[in-house]
């Protein structure tokens, strides 16, 4: 498999006045090209981390503590910072949480895509800027001449799509959408998440969404990870992942959504807090809060095993699939 | 637009309205008046007293004086000076006023650029040796003693290292042969440069309006505005007025360096939080994520959104250098209105003083005005009065 990102053993901390913040931890996950990714925990879990961590933006008080990042090949972190610049936005472009603050209010939405291609395109002239901006302006439903608007005019779901045609503007291999529905109602994200998909179905484009909403995950990603206190506790496909949940926390948080056509039903709450991830629990991170944990649980960190194809778990004790009997996920909702 | 702009005009001419007549008032409240000076002199007789304050229609019931200002002063007759009788007060201040308004928005133009430059520097290396070295060294300046720190200036600059001239406005051995009075020198000199810098202006503005930036352009904006430069420097030379608005200069340097000293700390402190706010916003963050040179991202996203809070300074700066200009004036023996205003006021020259008063604050009232027209054009989402924007 032709893997176009890979993220090796990536730990890396926030150091604060209350101590080192333990943000990401030993997470290892790879994306193949046209694939997508969904990465979905609770706020905090690492996950905005991630993403900042491959676009190689993270702030001035982080510190890498071990792993790498590969990109198209090359190791993120070894080139010079004037080299990845030239990379950023042509091979990997971000759709930012609140898209709606990612444009810069004294400058045409227009002239701000162009300027970009234009930067990284040194051949390209102003005109087949605009003209390429015309064209994804088509593409992501807004107006042409609306190109010379300033963001303030725009409505929220036109400059969240504006970003996108931003976002689009260089053919990158890769686009990392963080929330990028999140500020919108629920109508308009359900819209622009089908033309994301369509979007990045056409030009092969892989894509990582991040979201704590796991149906936003659910509704576009071919590969699910679950975060959970910067360590990614259960990676695979997402079909695997919501119809057989393996770990706890993804089980929890699978039962903590409302499902509109199901029967109706309780919500099922994760007990506890996520922790301080200044000073994170010994051994497994969820144990606190697991109901299913025993001792080793509490001391030495399980370590990520395979429990099925491109399906791993970092758990002592998985929930068994279920061709080897389901009683345990009777155990869970009783 | 055009809505918007007529009625702040209006809006100018009543605030003025409502400024003479306070000013007129108030100078009027002082104790006395010009005839009072006559009464050191014991050979004078009462008599003559009398005689001069009718002359001057200081006998007159004071409102009776203030219609009749008013009166003269929207068909342009500002009267005539009571000290320096009979000059009409126009003259004075048609003299007076320029070299006062040049010395100070030049200065405040500086220190606008000096602190709006290094604010823009430090915000975006924080924490760094070069942010703590301008803090400090802005603040300690901000906060010296004025004419202290003048009289410094002046002794190492002018009486120790000789490289400037001590104070005045020109130096009078040079001008005892010129062909021109120094203020149609001046005049010329004010004209000329503010040719040029339209010139540059438009030059600049018509080739940085794409958004390729080639080396090409910028070496033929740099080549055209050098080009102008030297015209203008040619035509002075041509016509022999260059020695003497170079000395002109020359005298100006040092108030306006000082005043750009003690100035820029209130700039480049304001530029620097202002911007330590904007680094913060999601879109500077994109616009790095974009790609973009690190200089792109300070100037074009930081800088320019930082900028907004700060234009509102520049006026205010202007307004508190122009009321502390008469320190300036007498520190560097200025021949400008802050003298004209102080000597008049100690005169009870009213007319002097009241139109000294009047020019200072139409200027005010023009740099509020021009500070706002600035403000919309460089924020967008700020409409005066224009079609609504849609929302949403």
């Amino acid at each position: 498999m032709d893997a176009l990102l890979k993220v090796e053993n990536f730990t890396m901390h926030y150091r604060t006045t209350a101590g080192h913040v333990k943000a990401v931890d030993d997470v290892t996950f790879s994306l193949a090209r046209g694939q997508s990714l969904g990465l979905v925990g609770e706020s905090g879990c690492g996950k905005t981390s991630i993403a900042m961590s491959i676009m190689r933006l993270l702030p001035y008080n982080s510190e890498i503590k071990s792993g790498r990042v590969f990109l198209g090949g090359q190791d993120v972190y070894s080139m010079r910072e004037e080299d990845f610049r030239k990379l950023r936005w042509k091979e990997v472009a971000m759709i930012f949480q609140a898209a709606m603050n990612a444009l810069n209010p004294v400058y045409t939405v227009g002239s701000q895509i162009t300027e970009v291609i234009l930067e990284h395109e040194p051949a390209a002239s102003e005109r087949d800027a605009r003209e390429r901006v015309a064209e994804l302006f088509c593409t992501v439903g807004i107006p042409e001449e609306r190109m010379d608007h300033y963001p303030h005019e725009y409505s929220g779901g036109m400059k969240q799509r504006a970003v996108i045609a931003m976002a689009l503007a260089c053919s990158p291999s890769l686009i990392i959408a963080d929330e990028p529905t999140t500020a919108l109602d629920v109508i308009v994200q359900d819209k622009i998440l089908r033309e994301m998909e369509e979007i990045r179905r056409k030009t092969d484009m892989s894509m990582i969404y991040i979201s704590h909403d796991i149906s936003v995950i659910a509704e576009v990603s071919d590969v699910v990870g679950v975060m959970y206190a910067g360590k990614l506790v259960e990676i695979g496909p997402a079909d695997d992942i919501f119809k057989r949940p393996r770990h706890p926390y993804t089980y929890g948080l699978m039962n903590a959504y409302p499902s509109i056509l199901g029967e109706k039903r309780d919500l099922a709450t994760i007990p506890g807090e996520p922790p301080n991830l200044v000073f994170p629990p010994e051994g497994c991170r969820f144990h606190p809060r697991c109901d299913w944990a025993t001792d080793e649980c509490g001391t030495v960190e399980p370590p990520a095993r395979y429990v099925g194809p491109n399906h791993s778990v970092a758990c002592y004790n998985p929930f068994p699939a279920p061709s080897s009997g389901g009683d345990r996920i009777g155990v869970a909702t009783a | 637009m055009r809505r918007y702009v007529l009625g702040r005009v209006g809006q100018l001419v009543i605030t003025l309205f409502i400024y003479i007549a306070l000013v007129y008032f108030l100078l009027q409240a002082m104790p006395g008046d010009i005839s009072m000076i006559y009464l050191q002199n014991p050979r004078i007789p009462q008599a003559a007293r009398e005689e001069l304050k009718k002359q001057l229609g200081l006998d007159q019931p004071p409102i009776v004086q203030f219609l009749s200002y008013i009166r003269n002063f929207f068909t342009g007759n500002l009267g005539v000076s009571f000290s320096q009788y009979p000059r009409p007060v126009w003259d004075i201040l048609l003299e007076r006023l320029p070299r006062t308004l040049v010395l100070f928005i030049t200065a405040n133009a500086l220190s606008f650029y000096v602190g709006f430059m290094l604010g823009r520097v430090i915000a975006w290396r924080r924490g760094a040796t070069v942010d703590h070295a301008a803090t400090v060294v802005g603040i300690a300046f901000w906060t010296a003693f004025y004419p202290l720190l003048s009289l410094i200036l002046i002794w190492l600059f002018a009486y120790t290292l000789k490289w400037l001239p001590l104070n005045q406005f020109i130096e009078p051995s040079l001008w005892v042969y010129a062909p021109w009075p120094s203020n149609t020198v001046f005049g010329y000199m004010v004209f000329g440069i503010a040719v040029i810098s339209i010139a540059v202006f438009a030059i600049l503005w018509s080739l940085g309006r794409g958004q390729r930036k080639t080396g090409r352009k910028i070496g033929l904006a740099w080549a055209l505005s050098a080009g102008v430069f030297a015209a203008g420097l040619g035509v002075a030379a041509s016509a022999g007025m260059l020695v003497y608005m170079w000395d002109i200069v020359r005298h100006m340097v040092l108030p306006v360096v000082t005043l750009t000293l003690i100035n820029f700390a209130g700039t480049m402190l304001l530029m620097r939080d202002s911007m330590l706010e904007t680094v913060e916003e999601d879109y500077v963050m994109a616009a790095r994520a974009k790609g973009l040179p690190d200089a792109v991202v300070r100037d074009r996203y930081a800088a320019r959104n930082a900028l907004l809070p700060t234009v509102t300074s520049l006026v205010l700066s202007l307004a508190a250098s122009m009321s502390g200009g008469l320190v300036t004036e007498t520190m560097f023996s200025w021949p400008g209105l802050g003298q004209v205003l102080f000597r008049s006021a100690l005169a009870n020259d009213y007319p002097l003083a009241t139109g000294a008063l009047v020019f200072t604050g139409i200027f005010l009232l023009i740099a509020h005005f021009v500070a706002d027209m600035l403000y919309a054009a460089l924020d967008p989402r700020i409409s005066y009065g224009g079609e609504p924007v849609a929302e949403g």
